[in-house]
């Protein structure tokens, strides 16, 4: 069974006057343990994409099913809670909340599923020794570098056991040290541990280390590149 | 408790504006008390001034009295009637009786229009402490013709402890009223208009001055708690066997000062008002740059998985312990500044003494402490800061999620 399958869908802006096809006509299916990235110029449709499968933004036509399920016809609350016990998100700014520190970033989002204590505690403990940061559980995100920042971000990501992770170009502010240690960390995660990851990105790093590369160009499917 | 210690640490990340907003929540508590406090302060010793030394805080008439304050309305009561007033309703802690009329005083040379009033100085000391405000001699001294004036009339008057009082007047059913009497004190009457024209004596003295005999203007009811007088007043007009007497509130007998109160009481609510408004402002100030500030960070969380609702919930607890500890700084910040002027009342100087005067009024500015306004105005200001906070409780459920994040 596909993770992420989408099937004929549009986004456009501005239907009724002078219509913006952000994406237009796009059917792909992502599979389980997949190690993708969808790439294109700016303006290509790369994020709307990736916001109609993590359920942030509804298709205007078209569908889209994530672990078997439509996302695309569910209410927001819905949506909200689906993204919660299916989806892990890595933002391009980290966006990790400042005033708590790495293990609690993480495992709030266990805490937010209604997770006991104890499993929260050794699921986020586990994971932030895994990345390297079992030493920082109590550091701020302020007193952490931007890689690792990011890799707390992963963490946060993964604690929930999503199905699979979207990153929007999660190593676009990292320095090439960070960054190639995140990516690194994230191909270990797949490798070892068969997590899905879908990146948008314009990183070459990243690109270089996908299995797959979805390539757009004015919201449309302009090649699907398979790697070996 | 996630949401609890999320709240409680947002709270301290732009410490700040945090205290901005409970400083603004402080003094709009602060001021509101102390505004409050001022004005019950003024209205508790106007009230105290004209109730007290004139109707009483309700009052027992016959049924006639009220529409025709004549001397020949007034009520037969005896000290037995009295008694039986006070055993027949046990809110009441004693009564207080008085007979009054008007009359001309003159002294050697002037003579004046005066008010005689025939008291029982016991129970009247016990009710107003009038004889705190003897100025000069002694409040009755036994003797069978004797008189204690305001300073006024003595002054007006020219007369002076020793000295001799004619008075002249219309007695119970037009019999006259004519008697001279000794001045054994002067008492310095709070009530300006009053002080000019008092002439108390004793009250079986001015019974038969009057050739009123066991009659009374009215009889007095002080209740065990002064704020209850409503309920006497209730208690005496449903109760059978006092069909011939009718029973008041002071609010009924002195609508004029229920007025001035009211009146009063709407220019502090004015102020009341412009203060919640521009107090309101201040924290909405607060907490928009708050809710602007962080936007992108709640459309981060309900990206990742965070029900608005939730989001709302931290928010709102949140704004709920900054206006809690503003208001519970406003109160304990209030008290010792009341408690300060409670025993200093400000003193409005010299100038104003007279003008103040006319209204009954000292020329000093008394406050409060009832604690009923000090919740009051806690709630009242804590709820409009709570009004508040439903901007951005609205803000967050109307979020535009990736417009949020994109920030």
């Amino acid at each position: 069974m596909h993770v992420i399958e989408t099937s004929g869908l549009y986004k456009i802006y501005n239907e009724d006057t002078v219509p913006v096809y952000a994406v237009n006509d796009i059917s792909i299916q992502f599979d389980p343990k997949e190690f993708s990235c969808i790439i294109g110029p700016s303006g290509s449709g790369k994020s709307t994409l990736l916001n109609l499968i993590g359920g942030l933004d509804t298709p205007s036509r078209g569908t889209v099913t994530v672990a078997g399920k439509r996302i695309d016809t569910m209410s927001e609350s819905n949506r909200i809670r689906f993204r919660l016990e299916h989806i892990g998100f890595v933002f391009q700014h980290y966006n990790l909340i400042p005033v708590l520190t790495a293990y609690e970033n993480a495992a709030f989002i266990m805490q937010l599923q209604g997770r006991g204590e104890k499993e929260t505690r050794e699921r986020v403990t586990g994971l932030l020794e895994q990345v390297g940061l079992g030493n920082r559980l109590n550091s701020r995100p302020a007193e952490l570098s931007g890689g690792e920042q990011q890799r707390v971000a992963v963490v946060r990501a993964l604690a929930s056991k999503p199905d699979f992770i979207l990153a929007d170009e999660p190593t676009a502010n990292l320095d090439t040290k960070a960054a190639f240690n995140l990516l690194d960390m994230m191909k270990q995660l797949n490798e070892e541990e068969g997590i899905t990851f879908l990146f948008s990105t314009h990183d070459q790093r990243v690109i270089d280390r996908a299995k797959r590369v979805v390539t757009l160009v004015d919201g449309t499917l302009h090649s699907d590149e398979h790697r070996k | 408790m996630m949401l609890i210690k999320l709240a409680w640490r947002n709270l301290w990340r732009n410490k700040r504006r945090t205290w901005i907003t409970i400083s603004s929540v402080l003094f709009a508590v602060l001021l509101a008390l102390f505004l409050e406090s001022m004005d019950r302060g003024s209205q508790e010793v106007m009230v105290q001034n004209v109730v007290r030394f004139s109707t009483g805080y309700a009052q027992l008439q016959d049924t006639l009295y009220f529409d025709e304050p004549h001397i020949d309305n007034a009520m037969h009561c005896d000290d037995a009637c009295m008694e039986k007033v006070v055993a027949d309703f046990p809110n009441i802690a004693y009564t207080v009786p008085r007979l009054e009329s008007v009359a001309l005083a003159a002294g050697d040379e002037k003579t004046r229009v005066a008010f005689i009033t025939g008291i029982n100085y016991e129970v009247e000391h016990r009710f107003n402490e009038i004889g705190e405000r003897l100025r000069q001699g002694d409040f009755f001294t036994g003797r069978e013709d004797e008189v204690v004036i305001g300073t006024g009339l003595a002054q007006s008057l020219d007369l002076g402890i020793g000295d001799s009082l004619v008075v002249f007047g219309q007695g119970f059913q037009g019999a006259m009223a004519a008697g001279k009497f000794l001045v054994v004190g002067l008492v310095q009457h709070p009530v300006p208009d009053l002080n000019e024209r008092m002439v108390f004596m004793p009250l079986p003295q001015a019974q038969k001055l009057f050739d009123a005999e066991n009659r009374l203007n009215h009889l007095k009811l002080v209740p065990h708690q002064l704020r209850h007088h409503q309920r006497v007043v209730d208690a005496i007009n449903e109760h059978p066997g006092y069909e011939e007497l009718q029973a008041y509130t002071w609010e009924e007998l002195q609508p004029e000062l229920v007025k001035t109160i009211e009146f009063d009481q709407a220019g502090t609510l004015m102020f009341l008002l412009i203060l919640y408004i521009v107090i309101g402002f201040g924290i909405f100030g607060t907490i928009l740059t708050m809710t602007l500030e962080r936007e992108k960070e709640f459309g981060v969380l309900i990206s990742v998985g965070m029900q608005r609702h939730k989001l709302a919930q931290v928010i709102f607890t949140e704004t709920l312990f900054m206006n809690f500890m503003g208001v519970i700084l406003g109160v304990l910040t209030a008290i010792p500044l009341l408690l300060y002027f409670y025993f200093n009342p400000i003193s409005l100087g010299e100038g104003m003494e007279n003008m103040m005067a006319e209204y009954g009024m000292e020329a000093v500015l008394r406050f409060s402490l009832d604690p009923q306004f000090f919740y009051q105005q806690a709630i009242i200001v804590f709820g409009i800061s709570m009004l508040i906070v439903s901007y951005p409780v609205v803000r967050v459920f109307r979020l535009n999620v990736l417009n949020a994040a994109r920030k």
